[in-house]
């Protein structure tokens, strides 16, 4: 399958993992996975994807930092 | 409130001014900051000064709070210490160190004492749980300090952990479906999740001295039934498990009352050296007097039975090991102290007033007892601490009306205090006192969103109809029938000295409909969330000619989450029995002391239930495909896959369309008739076909809590019209937010429908204010709910607060720390609940009472 | 080696205690954050080396 680079992607030891990414939060059961919560809709939806690894995964928008609870879910 | 609503009913038109004429010069956008009233000087400090540990999105709201290291390491080095011991014996020991060398805690003006962690802005961690729980605080804000050491610790635990003992007999692929909560809840063995209801009763009433020598007869008569001659090997070898079991109980009850007798000890130094103040002093001396005296002994007034009640809470739910819930009924087992205090004056002589101080001070513990929980668990109760519930009112044995002035007392003082938690549940029945059914209102009034309120008739009737599964035949009689108390938000459970549930093989964890439909649209595989097959393929939905194709494409999804999550449950329990053991909570269990059996493993009463979350996107979907695709043709099952693929994007007119069809709420047979199916057949259907530990069938128990956010933004588009991301319904069987456009009452109609194999469904409405606040607002009310009670319906929960004052909360936060809203199963602070949560509240439909409404409520205005 | 025993925070177990054992004693230190007063208490041995909390003036 092509890697679409601003899509949720596998890339192994990246520099610039889900793990450190502002969009991103803890799957609820096992830290080694998350959710991406970037994509957020118009209407003020926030549509998640799961991230089956948070250290080996990154996508173009990734930025650094963390968001408060309030924007999250 | 400058709002006044008026209607024109039976040819006068009535105008809803404030009950309470001073109201009308607040303005609306922030009544509910004006309603609050502690009772007492010393209850306004401590709500000022409360440790509120509320979460959301997995994050703690208040700065300051973390995990403690304490516990964690006290559990381990006896866990160390005791390898070689019996299992149970090992279990009892490790409870007796960590109360033995825990740090106590005392607060400033409390009267209650008691605390799990070293600190009060701390919480407790349990490794030998799940240790990905405990991995995921390791990474967070919140990690306990050493991290190093707490690391290490979980290392330890990692092949001891419950979570560890029970993945073992599971798929992996199995795990990572449950483990991302998306179609179903994650395993509690790998969040460390539990529930039970502590037999409160046995401590308050006998005391542990009394419990100690019981066992103590139990363990020298086993020893002679096993000297007798000739030795039968087929029975005899029993009394070893239940030797154990019962020294167990007896090493955990000493090391409890030793524990209340450090806080005792600590109370006359703090007294002695510490304080100043004459009075508080005083206090201090008399609070020294009853933490000596128990729990150890039997309560002799109000006071000791609250401090006995919060000792056994801290133990059973936070100390031995973790379990959400305050679940009791409270009115019921405080009401014989309240009668020495109150009535009588023999011992600890009391006013009603004191009453309510002493459960405003219990309330504002409940708010700030920490809980450690997981991610899953931090997310889903956003602007709350944890389940917190308790319940009041119902009737008693001879069905005669329950309700006391200790009822009353709670109510009022909930009222007062205005605390998101402990949540209440009421037992609506016929015969309840309108002095109590008033003060039930008055808290709905003011936007609690508590107390919730249940059918007791159902109740009883469920607990009898469970019982005649019990495993040993020894299931609820009539009476223990009519002590029902909710478990958590939603489900009832026994109460007493014997047969409350123990642990989450009975009830609890939850499945995702709307999420099963998605999948079940896409032969299950799960393009949305996390690109995985997430169930068995059950066709391609575009090779469905008939409707009934996709149903049952639907209920194989449905059936296989399903067993998989009891079948988790199950297994999990197993293990507890041989590794989690509770001695202490066995103790306090006539059925464990008499049997010597341990807590986890002995059931009486089986309640077995799961609960269905985002129910109504699913059934409105089916609504929707069954008229626009397989009867009306408008469209096709490869249209409708295209247009879900493309999250409507480009297809709007045909999501209008979807969203116009007829929807759950509205009294429209259409609807109703297959979402009755829906809930009946499959739903239920599918539940009651499973046997679980307890040898009693499984049932649903339709809620949300907030798991219609999580998975609402887990879920992709679905044929309902809703967009991918956005919030399902906001539960049980409450229809989507905004689509009940016929009023209250054919809200109503809708939802008395559904009937077979239920447990329990959570209906949330939201009413108009101006109408509960004006002077009509409690005679409509005790319509709606005889009208409720009338139809048969399961529960029903309100919210009376006004959009203009949560649009107001959201810009200015600091300003509407005492806005409180019902989000599904449990009330939290709006301002601690994130902006996608806060707009869903918003997006409810406030319900307005028509005149039509009022005839058929029979209302006389 | 300076002890709890010779601290002002110690607080010898008596001997009717359910737990008791010689040396033993309570450390009970006062605390105050921005929410208020609070009292924490732990076991400890007169022999134990003294923390950082440490004030002298055993009873
Ligand atoms: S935005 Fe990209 S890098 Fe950030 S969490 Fe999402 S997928 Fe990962
Ligand atoms: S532990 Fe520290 S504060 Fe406590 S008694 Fe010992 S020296 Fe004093």
């Amino acid at each position: 399958m092509s890697v679409v680079a601003s899509q949720l992607h596998r890339e192994d030891s990246t520099c610039k993992p889900c793990r450190s990414c502002k969009w991103q939060i803890p799957d609820p059961t096992d830290p080694n996975s998350g959710q991406c919560t970037a994509n957020r809709t118009e209407a003020g939806a926030v549509w998640k994807r799961w991230i089956r690894d948070v250290m080996n995964m990154t996508c173009t928008r990734h930025e650094e930092g963390k968001l408060s609870f309030r924007e999250h879910v | 409130m400058t709002t006044v609503t008026s209607i024109d009913h039976k040819g006068k038109k009535i105008e809803f001014f404030p009950e309470n004429e001073a109201e009308q010069d607040i303005p609306d956008d922030e009544l509910h900051e004006h309603l609050a009233r502690p009772s007492t000087e010393r209850t306004r400090r401590l709500k000022a000064r409360c440790r509120w540990k509320h979460a959301s999105a997995g994050e703690f709201v208040e700065k300051g709070v973390s995990a403690g290291i304490e516990r964690m390491r006290l559990i381990t080095e006896a866990h160390k210490a005791n390898d070689g011991k019996p299992e149970v014996i090992r279990r009892a020991l490790g409870l007796k160190h960590i109360l033995d060398n825990m740090t106590l805690v005392i607060q400033e003006d409390e009267f209650i004492v008691g605390y799990h962690a070293e600190d009060p802005n701390k919480f407790p961690l349990y490794p030998e749980l799940s240790y990905m729980a405990v991995q995921d605080y390791l990474i967070s804000d919140y990690a306990p300090q050493p991290v190093k050491e707490a690391s290490e610790i979980n290392d330890y635990w990692k092949p001891h952990s419950l979570q560890s003992k029970c993945q073992e007999y599971f798929d992996p692929v199995d795990l990572t479906r449950m483990y991302q909560v998306s179609t179903m809840e994650g395993p509690s063995f790998a969040s460390g999740y539990n529930s039970l209801i502590p037999p409160y009763e046995t401590v308050l009433e006998d005391g542990l001295l009394t419990r100690i020598k019981l066992a103590e007869e139990n363990v020298s008569n086993a020893y002679k039934q096993m000297e007798k001659l000739p030795w039968d090997g087929t029975t005899g070898l029993e009394w070893l498990d239940k030797i154990d079991n019962w020294k167990a109980m007896i090493i955990t009850c000493k090391a409890v009352i030793s524990w209340a007798r450090r806080y005792s000890r600590l109370c006359h130094i703090v007294a002695e050296h510490y304080e100043t103040d004459l009075k508080r002093r005083e206090e201090l001396m008399e609070i020294a007097d009853i933490c000596y005296r128990v729990p150890a002994e039997p309560c002799r007034g109000l006071k000791d039975a609250f401090q006995a009640k919060w000792f056994t809470f801290l133990v059973c739910h936070a100390i031995d090991r973790y379990a959400s819930g305050f679940a009791q009924l409270e009115d019921r087992l405080l009401w014989p102290y309240y009668h020495k205090s109150v009535v009588e004056k023999s011992f600890q002589p009391m006013e009603f007033e004191e009453v309510v101080e002493l459960v405003e001070m219990e309330r504002l513990k409940i708010s700030e007892h920490g809980a450690g929980k997981s991610r899953a668990y931090r997310e889903i109760f956003p602007g709350s601490n944890d389940l917190f519930i308790l319940t009041l009112g119902g009737t008693n044995g001879d069905g005669s009306d329950a309700c006391t002035d200790m009822t009353d007392a709670i109510l009022e003082a909930a009222r007062n205090i205005r605390t998101t938690e402990p949540s209440i549940v009421f037992r609506y029945s016929s015969v309840n006192r309108n002095k109590t059914l008033r003060l039930v209102f008055e808290c709905i009034r003011d936007g609690l969103g508590y107390p919730s309120i249940k059918h007791d008739e159902r109740g009883v009737k469920q607990m009898l109809d469970y019982g005649k599964f019990s495993l040993n035949g020894n299931g609820a009689t009539q009476e223990e029938a009519h002590s029902w108390a909710n478990v958590l938000c939603m489900s009832p459970g026994l109460t007493g000295r014997r047969k409350s549930q123990k642990t989450r093989s009975e009830g609890g964890g939850a499945l995702f409909p709307a999420k099963l439909l998605e999948i079940a649209l896409n032969n299950g595989y799960d393009w949305s969330y996390s690109d995985m097959q997430l169930g068995p393929e059950t066709g391609d939905p575009r090779n469905f000619d008939k409707f009934e194709d996709l149903w049952e494409a639907f209920r194989k999804q449905y059936a296989y989450a399903i067993s998989l999550c009891i079948r988790c449950k199950d297994v999990s329990r197993h293990m507890e029995g041989k590794f989690l053991q509770q001695p202490f909570v066995s103790a306090i269990d006539d059925g464990c002391m008499e049997l010597g059996v341990d807590a986890v493993v002995l059931s009486e009463q089986p309640n077995g239930w799961h609960n269905p979350i985002t129910s109504i996107v699913a059934a409105n979907s089916l609504v929707a495909l069954k008229k626009l695709v397989f009867e009306e043709k408008k469209y096709t099952m490869d249209q409708v896959c295209g247009a879900l693929r493309a999250n409507w994007e480009g297809y709007e007119e045909m999501r209008m369309d979807f969203k116009n069809a007829p929807k759950w709420g509205n009294d429209d047979d259409y609807a109703d008739t297959l979402i009755k199916d829906f809930y009946e057949d499959i739903l239920g259907g599918e539940m009651v076909k499973i046997r679980n530990y307890s040898g009693g069938p499984v049932l649903p128990v339709g809620q949300a809590v907030g798991l219609y956010m999580e998975v609402g933004t887990r879920t992709g588009p679905t044929p309902d019209g809703r967009f991918g991301g956005e919030v399902a319904d906001d539960g049980g069987i409450s229809p989507y937010m905004g689509t009940d456009k016929k009023g209250p009452t054919a809200v109503l109609k809708s939802v008395a429908k559904v009937q077979d194999n239920q447990k329990a469904n959570l209906l949330n409405q939201r009413l108009s204010v101006s109408m509960i606040r004006s002077g009509y607002g409690f005679d409509i009310w005790k319509s709606y709910m005889q009208t409720w009670h009338d139809l048969n319906i399961d529960h029903v929960q309100f919210n009376v607060v006004s959009t203009d004052e949560m649009k107001a909360a959201q810009k200015e936060p600091e300003k509407h720390q005492d806005l409180i809203v019902r989000v599904s199963g449990y009330s939290a602070r709006f301002v601690d609940i994130p902006t996608y949560g806060q707009n869903t509240i918003i997006a409810r439909n406030e319900q307005e009472f028509s005149s039509e409404d009022l005839d058929f409520l029979n209302v006389e205005l | 080696m300076t002890t709890c025993k010779e601290c002002e925070f110690f607080f010898s177990v008596p001997e009717d205690a359910d737990d008791y054992k010689p040396a033993k004693g309570d450390c009970v230190v006062e605390k105050q954050d921005e929410k208020g007063k609070y009292w924490l208490a732990k076991p400890v041995s007169e022999k134990d080396g003294c923390c950082e909390q440490y004030r002298p003036g055993s009873r």
